[in-house]
């Protein structure tokens, strides 16, 4: 039973377990982190299996690497390809960046020079775990706080990802507004660059301002400059799932819920004036 | 405009400076890296969540030390021992030695880590349905291992640190700690989905720590027998068994 995604969801945090596990929970579908849930046993899984049960599933993983110089963990794909197995998940998803390179993981999203020799790599991996989830993945583009030399637009890099390997984009609206405040550059323009039409999930998140640029800290409110960035979005993508993540200062489930209401609208307004 | 370096050796010395801790040659390192000041966020961010990952899987024994002490401790693991385990959750199986290392005189803090470790593997190990008495039967004693459920972990404590980590876990008044010279064993396992532990005495030890290894339960008795009555040793294990089949210990028999 793979549901398709549709409509509007929130990434599922312990604090309201109980809330999905019940099926009480006013969303359509519901996201987890896929490493808090490959271990093998125990409440976790049947925590996801019963919330399974009640909406359809988003994958997102934060281990991949496939931007990493040392290609993709084999006994971290075999992992995640039994519980993609198990839970029938509508979407997987992971990010552009890599964590670690020679038997080191930082298990941080760190960001992957955009060049051609990376580009090289990342689509290698891409395809390696598609071909090994048997699926199409969506990936995440990354909140940024460097860039490095000598490199192309992000829009360029991730257009070419999809092209040659037939992944979907995973838009998080909050990282454009991150990263092209960060770097100096028009949202609004990093937004036209991007390759739209492969959007297949988009992510909203509440950000921070940090010593050295926003940091994208998923510990806050949704900004009123990426609601309209996510307006825009929208207007142009025509009905994308859409979901909240929410990783720190986490509130009630009805506030996140009111929350995500604000993206039903704004979605809905597109509909109409489209 | 200036190139940038091969993607391999981008990476090996984008790693080695989140790793480093002196700051004059990290900022040598960040330096070959041609980025800006902002390249801190990513150490700051890779820091904290290794901090934060030793505090969720070893909760009673951060509360045992404090927020500052926990910290340090976790930053000197951090330091000089670098994840490398695809999952975070993976990250800090040896923190313990590392504990033991900085308070040599006080064990408690080192098994306190052990049983939140123990703990939280259990909790997420492979499912496995228990038997009871009525799993008896059939079985051919001369020849059958008892073949404990996968969440089973024995822990050898020199303290009272069990004690302590329960008191920590309910919220109750920590007893005071004590030190034995000869160490006692802890089991750790899961029932349904909640782990447990208790401790084990000699006679029990020596039959856990066989079965694991696959002994049967006749190779077990004849071991319990040999320094005591055959008769005695058969009852003495058979008691312990029923008590495991009453505690959702066995998973059955090999």
């Amino acid at each position: 039973m793979t549901d398709a995604l549709f409509g509007f969801g929130l990434g599922m945090r312990r604090p309201h377990y109980a809330s999905f596990t019940a099926g009480d929970a006013a969303v359509d579908f519901f996201e987890v982190i896929s490493e808090n849930f490959m271990g093998v046993g125990g409440r976790p899984i049947d925590t996801l299996m019963r919330a399974r049960g009640h909406y359809p599933l988003a994958l997102h993983g934060v281990s991949l690497s496939v931007g990493s110089a040392d290609g993709l963990n084999r006994d971290y794909l075999d992992v995640l390809k039994v519980l993609v197995d198990r839970i029938e998940p509508a979407v997987v998803s992971d990010h552009l960046c890599w964590t670690g390179i020679g038997g080191f993981n930082s298990h941080d999203l760190l960001p992957v020079p955009l060049t051609e020799e990376a580009l090289d790599t990342v689509c290698r991996g891409i395809d390696q775990a598609q071909t090994h989830l048997g699926r199409q993945m969506l990936f995440e583009n990354p909140s940024t706080y460097i860039a490095f030399p000598g490199t192309i637009p992000e829009w360029e890099f991730l257009h070419a990802m999809v092209r040659r390997t037939g992944c979907g984009l995973l838009l998080d609206v909050n990282n454009v507004h991150v990263s092209a405040t960060n770097h100096g550059l028009d949202p609004q323009a990093w937004l036209n660059g991007l390759p739209l039409d492969a959007v297949g999930q988009i992510h909203l998140a509440g950000h921070s301002q940090g010593e050295h640029g926003l940091i994208d800290t998923h510990d806050a409110a949704i900004d009123p400059q990426v609601w309209a960035l996510y307006a825009e979005t929208i207007r142009r993508t025509g009905p994308v799932p859409t979901m909240i993540e929410r990783d720190g200062n986490i509130p009630d489930l009805d506030e996140l819920i009111d929350e995500l209401g604000q993206a039903r609208t704004l979605a809905a307004l597109a509909e109409v004036v489209a | 405009m200036t190139a940038v370096l091969p993607l391999a050796e981008l990476q090996q010395k984008f790693s080695a400076w989140l790793r480093e801790p002196d700051d004059d040659r990290a900022r040598a390192l960040a330096a070959t890296l041609q980025v800006g000041p902002a390249i801190v966020v990513y150490q700051n961010n890779y820091r904290v969540s290794l901090v934060e990952a030793l505090r969720e899987t070893h909760k009673r024994c951060a509360a045992w030390l404090g927020d500052d002490a926990f910290a340090a401790a976790a930053a000197h693991h951090i330091d000089a021992h670098p994840p490398s385990d695809w999952t975070i959750d993976a990250y800090g199986s040896t923190f313990h030695a590392t504990l033991r290392e900085l308070w040599r005189d006080d064990p408690e803090v080192a098994e306190l880590a052990m049983i939140d470790r123990a703990v939280g593997d259990a909790f997420v190990t492979a499912d496995a349905v228990p038997i009871d008495a009525s799993g008896l039967a059939g079985v051919d004693w001369d020849y059958a291992a008892i073949r404990p459920v996968p969440s089973l972990r024995l822990l050898s404590l020199r303290s009272n640190a069990d004690a302590l980590w329960l008191a920590l876990a309910a919220g109750e008044p920590v007893p005071a700690v004590t030190i034995s010279d000869a160490p006692g064993t802890v089991m750790v396992w899961r029932q349904g989905f909640e782990p447990v532990m208790r401790r084990a005495d000699v006679t029990e030890t020596l039959m856990v720590e066989r079965s694991m290894a696959g002994a049967s339960f006749a190779q077990i008795c004849d071991e319990m027998a040999s320094s005591g009555d055959p008769a005695e040793a058969v009852t003495s294990a058979g008691t312990v068994l029923g008590r495991w089949l009453g505690e959702a210990l066995v998973a059955g028999f090999a």
